[in-house]
């Protein structure tokens, strides 16, 4: 596994223009826009992804194909991804974060650190909700393929978010008072909460990946 | 060492038939036309793909059962695939070192120096040779015990496969090691495999020594006066020519003591794979 981490992490080597592009939008939503939520958020959803371009240049010219004739267990190299995704995540929250600290104290703002507990349990759902559906997606799909798929199922997300919005409206459901008892009131509790569901959620995505490794062919 | 007793595998329009044996020690070829079955039998092996039928034994294992040290002890070239492009060697280096315990460094740098591989560069970059080149020295570099080598010398220069061969023969100098190799230049095989198999339409067709396929196999050419008259007991496959026929043997002798007047050609692999595929029984 750690074989596979090295990899990963030398794969990354060639994102110079990714991370370049990371920092300015950091440094536009931070210090021009002062956008704290958006910023954070946005910067740990571009690394949990990483995982995701790891895959595709495994995938690069058949390139899974051999990589399975070295001594890899199939097993290792997806919880190897997933290790990878939350690592990079946690790396890209926790570097935002900084970011946006020292951005708000060197403008003499001072930190919002009840909005960012917040914006930190919503990076958590994201992240690990992201891991957890493309990681199998792009598993059994390989690269190509699983764009659409991506697309297809995030797209059927939203329907079933707004679906749901909508009919909370219909029985008269106070949506915006649900979320401001979790996030404001609850918020310890939420993202505990969070935390657990989202643990759970990649749990069981892992074991899928695993299971659609084992049954692909090369 | 490796053996495989009529695996299976049917895909539309193709079914792999196929049973071999790779001894301990033996370089063994697998030859046939593209399409043949050569790498779906590899993938077999490696278990990069779930068969329908038989047996495969690497190491005595099922290549399901095999274990990270017994893949530790299996060297891969694969026609169609290879190193993660966006890698450079240099970047590879620590890889190979962390996944095989036998890998030698000095040696592979040593070795990619001597064949001009450049080490900073991104391997998507490489020419086709260059990928050969640095898969075979990847899979001779830790010092493993089988080699599966799918169209090896696929791409390469008549320089660059002398000296891939070279390397290959160098790593056969070691006691108890076998190669599975396959490639479509007759000549690579003819030189360096101790036995041949020949697929065709993904069952094994033909099985032998190389020195018995150099030795007593023959392509008799005749007129259609002589074809009639010819005993056939030893002729393996007849093709019909503007001529008369051509006919392989595979006792060159007889024909020569019983038929002087025949025209006997010593057949080379290439020829043999013609007349055992497009030949009539």
């Amino acid at each position: 596994m750690k074989a596979m981490m090295i990899k990963d992490f030398n794969l990354l080597k060639g994102q110079k223009q990714f991370f370049g592009a990371i920092v300015i939008i950091l440094i536009l939503f931070t210090v021009v826009q002062d956008n704290l939520s958006f910023c954070i958020s946005y910067v740990t959803i571009m690394f949990s992804i990483l995982t995701i371009t790891t895959m595709s240049y495994d995938d690069y010219e058949n390139g899974m194909c051999y990589l399975m004739t070295m001594p890899i267990r199939r097993r290792d190299y997806v919880v190897e991804k997933y290790i990878f995704g939350i690592a990079a995540s946690i790396f890209g929250f926790a570097g935002a974060s900084v970011f946006a600290v020292l951005s708000s104290y060197l403008k003499g703002d001072g930190f919002p650190w009840e909005e960012w507990k917040g914006i930190a349990a919503a990076c958590i759902f994201l992240m690990m909700a992201v891991l957890a559906v493309t990681t199998p997606i792009q598993l059994k799909f390989g690269s190509e393929k699983s764009r659409m798929a991506i697309m297809g199922v995030y797209g059927v997300g939203c329907l079933c978010v707004y679906g749901a919005v909508k009919a909370a409206e219909a029985c008269k459901i106070d949506i915006d008072r649900i979320i401001e008892s979790a996030f404001v009131n609850n918020l310890t509790t939420t993202i505990w909460g969070i935390t657990i569901a989202s643990m759970m959620l990649l749990g069981i995505s892992c074991l899928i990946s695993v299971y659609i490794l084992e049954k692909r062919e090369f | 060492m490796l053996k495989l007793e009529n695996v299976k595998k049917q895909y539309q329009g193709f079914e792999l038939d196929c049973s071999l044996e790779v001894k301990s020690g033996f370089v063994t070829g697998l030859v046939g036309k593209n399409g043949a079955g050569k790498s779906t039998a590899f993938k077999a092996i490696l278990g990069l793909i779930h068969t329908d039928g038989g047996t495969i034994q690497v190491f005595g294992k099922r290549p399901e059962e095999l274990d990270i040290k017994d893949k530790e002890k299996i060297g891969v070239v694969l026609a169609d695939s290879g190193f993660s492009g966006y890698l450079t060697i240099k970047e590879l280096l620590p890889v190979l070192g962390r996944l095989y315990s036998g890998f030698r460094r000095e040696e592979f740098l040593r070795k990619c120096e001597e064949f001009e591989l450049p080490l900073n560069k991104k391997m998507k970059e490489f020419s086709t040779g260059m990928k050969r080149k640095l898969q075979v020295l990847a899979a001779v570099s830790h010092e493993a015990r089988l080699l599966i080598l799918d169209e090896p010398t696929a791409g390469l220069d008549v320089v660059a496969r002398d000296e891939l061969l070279g390397l290959l023969r160098e790593y056969m100098e070691t006691e108890g090691r076998s190669v599975l190799i396959s490639s479509h230049i007759s000549g690579d095989l003819e030189g360096f495999c101790d036995d041949i198999y020949m697929i065709d339409d993904g069952k094994i067709v033909l099985h032998e020594e190389t020195d018995v396929l150099l030795s007593d196999y023959a392509l008799l050419k005749m007129t259609d006066e002589q074809y009639h008259v010819l005993d056939k007991s030893y002729i393996l496959r007849h093709k019909k020519e503007d001529f008369g026929y051509s006919c392989l043997t595979s006792q060159k002798r007889f024909y020569q003591e019983n038929y002087p007047e025949l025209v006997i050609e010593r057949g080379n692999i290439d020829e043999l794979i013609m007349m055992m595929i497009r030949g009539e029984k």
